[in-house]
């Protein structure tokens, strides 16, 4: 499957693009557990983009879904500053309340639900990839 | 999203429902402001009935939580943003379960 969308990076879109998403994983029989993380994750991953990727300018962020043999794809690409959200810090979560702060979440949701995150820089766009292996059992020809 | 209230004692318990996410969190920020100027500082902030909440909503509800010191709770929030959330003190071993291989390369 592939599917792509190309949006202004504004927060007004984001119910568009993950609906997009949504509608690419629904094609590849994640149950509702693997149907919500994919959702979260791709929030996280697109709101940063609408956030920080395009400091003095408007840009477009463009999600590409596809599938590579046993892995479905979120690829969320912007053409906005450089920057490896893969090299954040994970949040304490043993802080005291007081001195807790959310920076670094969304990383923190990726790394756990999703099987691989990736980042790589490519004719100066950031191109984050949220990869989850696909399921092999079923009715389909692996079985 | 929505919201229902209503008084304990001196405890405002807090209902959000729907999706709480980027776009509608700061309807929350507005909804705990009007709270809070309303002279509510005892809160219990019921989740449960949260279909959906991503770190923009988890800002907003720690900056409640922050502003209100000791004085909140948190009811029916799952993993993994309890986790993270968790007003009394998370276990180190839970930690412990997240992968770090990523973040040593910074």
């Amino acid at each position: 499957m592939f599917s792509e969308i190309r949006l202004p990076a504004k927060l007004e879109n984001l119910g568009k693009l993950l609906q997009s998403i949504l509608s690419a994983a629904g094609e590849e029989r994640f149950d509702s557990l693997r149907v919500n993380q994919i959702e979260l994750c791709a929030e996280e991953a697109l709101v940063n983009v609408m956030n920080y990727a395009y400091a003095e300018r408007s840009g477009d962020v463009h999600v590409i879904c596809r599938d590579d043999n046993d892995q479905f794809i979120i690829e969320i690409i912007d053409e906005g500053i450089p920057f490896d959200l893969t090299r954040m810090d994970e949040p304490d979560t043993t802080a005291a309340l007081s001195e807790r702060s959310v920076g670094g979440l969304g990383i923190f949701f990726m790394r756990k639900m999703m099987d691989d995150v990736r980042y790589r820089r490519e004719n100066n766009r950031n191109i984050l990839s949220l990869v989850l292996n696909r399921k092999t059992s079923g009715n389909g020809p692996r079985e | 999203m929505q919201f229902t209230t209503r008084k304990e004692n001196d405890v405002l318990i807090a209902g959000l429902a729907g999706r709480m996410d980027a776009v509608t969190a700061p309807d929350f920020d507005r909804q705990f402001k009007e709270w809070f100027s309303g002279g509510a500082n005892l809160f219990v902030f019921n989740l449960s009935e949260l279909q959906y909440i991503s770190s923009a909503g988890l800002r907003s509800i720690l900056a409640a939580a922050k502003q209100l010191k000791e004085k909140s709770f948190l009811r029916g929030l799952r993993d993994p943003s309890r986790r993270f959330l968790n007003f009394q003190a998370s276990t180190r071993s839970s930690r412990s379960a997240i992968p770090r291989s990523r973040q040593s390369a910074a």
